[in-house]
């Protein structure tokens, strides 16, 4: 009975992972936010602002990934996607 | 064929994949570490990766290319972890029957990496360290 109440409430929190200079500035490769359903990457955005200022205050762009595939605001979201945030690349 | 690779790029490797008796040309591109950085001297380089994306990201640039250029045989290889300077960091290959596809291949494949691929580079300067930009100069 506790096993299954602590997967479910697991269940509603989304991980984020972070690479490059935004690991960096929030010092973890992942975030994590609460979410009751599923929501858009611009929602998403907004949470995790509000959730860790400093993220906001790092000023660092990024784009959001979902499932290894850059995504646009409008993309629905839910605890079962690989979500990442990506800062400007720089390979080569 | 694509790879992220923590080991050392062999480029010998990457031209005899690519060779075959049916290709006339085979281009090569190599990214190395340079020792400094507009006025900065510097000493080495990290790269990582978002490994999953970044080897998806790079085939898709594969299947792009095959699919806008008549080549042969393409393979591209980018390292992670740090690199000291003169090493190799990203590694290009393409054949064809003729030198123009091959060319124009493995221009877009460079560009399409360094614009899309999920993979970051710290640079260690005598100035300090710093997470680089990429600066897009196509």
């Amino acid at each position: 009975m506790v096993k299954l109440y602590k997967e479910e409430l697991e269940k509603k929190s989304l991980s984020i992972k972070l690479f490059a200079s935004l690991r960096q500035a929030m010092n973890s490769d992942e975030i994590k936010v609460d979410i009751e359903k599923e929501i858009t990457v611009l929602q998403m955005k907004l949470l995790i602002f509000k959730t860790f200022p400093n993220l906001e205050k790092s000023n660092i762009p990024f784009f959001v990934a979902v499932n290894h595939k850059y995504a646009t605001d409008s993309v629905v979201i839910g605890t079962n996607d690989e979500i990442a945030l990506i800062p400007p690349v720089s390979g080569g | 064929m694509i790879s992220i690779t923590e080991k050392p790029i062999d480029v010998n490797k990457l031209l005899n994949y690519v060779g075959e008796q049916s290709s006339g040309a085979s281009v090569l591109f190599t990214g190395t570490v340079r020792d400094h950085n507009k006025q900065d001297k510097v000493s080495k380089l990290h790269y990582e990766a978002y490994q999953e994306m970044a080897e998806k990201i790079l085939q898709e640039i594969e299947n792009e290319i095959h699919t806008k250029w008549k080549i042969n045989k393409f393979v591209a290889i980018h390292r992670t972890g740090t690199l000291k300077v003169g090493e190799v960091s990203v590694a290009i290959a393409v054949s064809a029957e003729h030198r123009k596809e091959a060319f124009e291949a493995c221009k877009f494949g460079i560009d399409s990496i360094k614009e899309k691929a999920p993979i970051w580079k710290k640079e260690f300067a005598e100035s300090g360290t710093e997470w680089l930009e990429g600066v897009t100069t196509k």
